[in-house]
């Protein structure tokens, strides 16, 4: 193996070339990042603030590639699924000790 | 070269010893859809083994981000590139994953690392493998989420990248530890039979004693979990954490602990367990435990890069996003299968999903009690009914070490206290 210099054409020491992700590897993180936030306890509209804020990048990028009414869609059925029945008792919702 | 059988890849293999069986195999799940790389497991090893002058270089556990982390750099491609050299197209699977416990995924074709005899140098090599280059060593987390830079600079970032990087890619955290392999190829390798098996729980360990430092360890782990240490001129790996695994850890009372990686998980990735093997090295059927569930019922997770030959015992639930030819490479044939069953969780699935992380100490057994129907829906054009069940987890002699339930309660940290600890 060599000691020198990594090989410039070797796509594994090419940093910053994108691996396009295909549309349904975005799609499935769509679902993934809905579905991971609806289980920690966020509601839709809060997961809809995340994915159009451009900090959280990924995101951001999904909504941007699959369009707002796709992902709409997605996270209402995460949140059906994984958020309607776990939402926090009032009590903790307003903060009181 | 003694003949054995090598389950993972459904067929017998070449190996450098006869097959020789533990009474019981240190194995665990990494679900790494959950991993978020918060480096917990790294420094939770590495604050309780490794110390001292020297102990910069040693990291027995680490979170690498794929595809383009890796350490030492690039490992998996060139192991796989070495295997492709000396075996050109061969490298293939035939048959489909059935039921087979001798060979659940299929039967592969091509050859392992202890199987590719033109390509080893010298002659006298008994396993494939190549010696990392130092600088290869240097940078442990190289990469981690920013793979910004400018075309044709290697290890350069943007000069002006004040923005946030913005992945055009997937990528995913793959978070390693040594394999604890049936058939290690550390042990294989070494010439003072210095590296040995544990015959009660399949631990790997390499004895400090008889090590002189060839490396040859260090050349032929696949997986580059045997470490070069330069100041004691000595290899070193992860050693499973085998005082808690024994059962000998002051905090433990006696009952075996899950390793220190195991349990700083905060992403609850991880579990870790012991399993019964046959005579003949396969998974003795042991329905009700998490580990044996998870492999060999629902089989949703799956070894670690199995072309290598080397029976990997640490078992990962592929990151369902990433694009599957990369995940068929990685897992084996068995991935699609895996997703399918990950993604839409039957009762008893998300049930032992449950498990992970809930307690330190070690799961031998576990049930699910039925509880009520909660909500039922779509999810991605499917019916989707989720239960409130209850799942009870056992340890060593029968006890019950804890019940949790499929709806966990969400607690939220009230603005008094935002950021009290």
């Amino acid at each position: 193996m060599p000691y020198g210099d990594p090989d410039p054409t070797d796509p594994g020491v090419l940093v910053g070339v994108a691996l396009p992700a295909e549309l349904e590897a975005t799609r499935d993180m769509a679902w993934v990042f809905a579905e991971e936030f609806a289980r920690m306890g966020f509601d839709a509209p809060r997961i809809l603030g995340l994915f159009r804020s451009p900090f959280y990048a990924g995101a951001h990028r999904a909504l941007r590639l699959l369009g707002e009414t796709e992902v709409t869609a997605i996270v209402r059925e995460c949140v059906g699924v994984f958020g309607a029945h776990t939402g926090p008792p009032a009590a903790e919702v307003t903060g009181r000790d | 070269m003694a003949r054995v059988h090598n389950w993972q890849l459904g067929r017998e293999m070449t190996y450098t010893y006869d097959a020789a069986y533990p009474r019981a195999q240190f194995a665990f799940v990494f679900n790494i859809n959950r991993c978020i790389a918060c480096q917990s497991c790294t420094m939770a090893c590495k604050s309780t083994w490794t110390f001292s002058k020297g102990q910069e270089h040693m990291w027995w556990a680490n979170v690498e981000t794929k595809p383009y982390g890796g350490y030492p750099m690039f490992w998996d491609m060139k192991i796989l590139e070495l295997l492709e050299r000396a075996n050109p197209d061969g490298q293939r699977w035939t048959g489909a994953p059935a039921g087979d416990p001798r060979g659940p995924w299929g039967r592969f074709e091509g050859q392992t690392i202890f199987e590719a005899p033109r390509m080893l140098t010298p002659d006298s090599a008994r396993v494939l493998g190549y010696l990392p280059a130092d600088d290869e060593w240097n940078s442990p987390n190289i990469y981690e989420d920013n793979p910004v830079g400018e075309r044709g600079k290697p290890r350069e970032y943007h000069r002006t990248g004040e923005s946030l990087p913005e992945h055009k890619t997937w990528f995913f955290y793959l978070a390693r530890i040594c394999n604890h392999c049936q058939y290690p190829a550390c042990l294989a390798a070494c010439p003072r039979k210095a590296i040995y098996k544990r015959p009660e729980d399949g631990i790997v360990l390499i004895d400090q004693a008889e090590c002189r430092g060839y490396r040859k360890c260090v050349e032929a782990c696949p997986y580059k979990k045997s470490m070069y240490r330069g100041n004691t001129r000595v290899s070193e790996k992860c050693v499973a954490c085998y005082p808690r695994v024994e059962g000998r850890d002051p905090e433990s009372g006696g009952v075996p602990l899950e390793t220190r990686c195991m349990a700083a998980c905060i992403g609850q990735i991880r579990l870790q367990g012991l399993v019964r093997l046959n005579p003949d090295g396969t998974w003795a059927e042991d329905r009700q435990n998490p580990l044996y569930y998870l492999v060999h019922v629902a089989k949703v997770a799956l070894p670690l890069y199995p072309q290598f030959g080397t029976e990997p015992n640490g078992y990962y639930i592929p990151p369902r996003w990433v694009p599957r030819p990369y995940l068929r490479q990685m897992f084996g044939p068995g991935v699609d299968a895996a997703l399918e069953r990950y993604e839409k969780p039957d009762r008893e699935l998300t049930a032992v999903l449950q498990l992970f992380r809930r307690s330190n100490k070690i799961i031998f057994g576990y049930k699910v009690v039925e509880g009520p129907k909660v909500y039922e829906g779509t999810l991605r054009g499917r019916k989707v009914t989720v239960h409130d069940d209850t799942v009870i987890a056992y340890g060593r002699r029968g006890e019950e070490l804890f019940r949790t339930k499929v709806e966990e309660p969400i607690h939220v940290r009230s603005s008094r206290h935002a950021n009290s600890i």
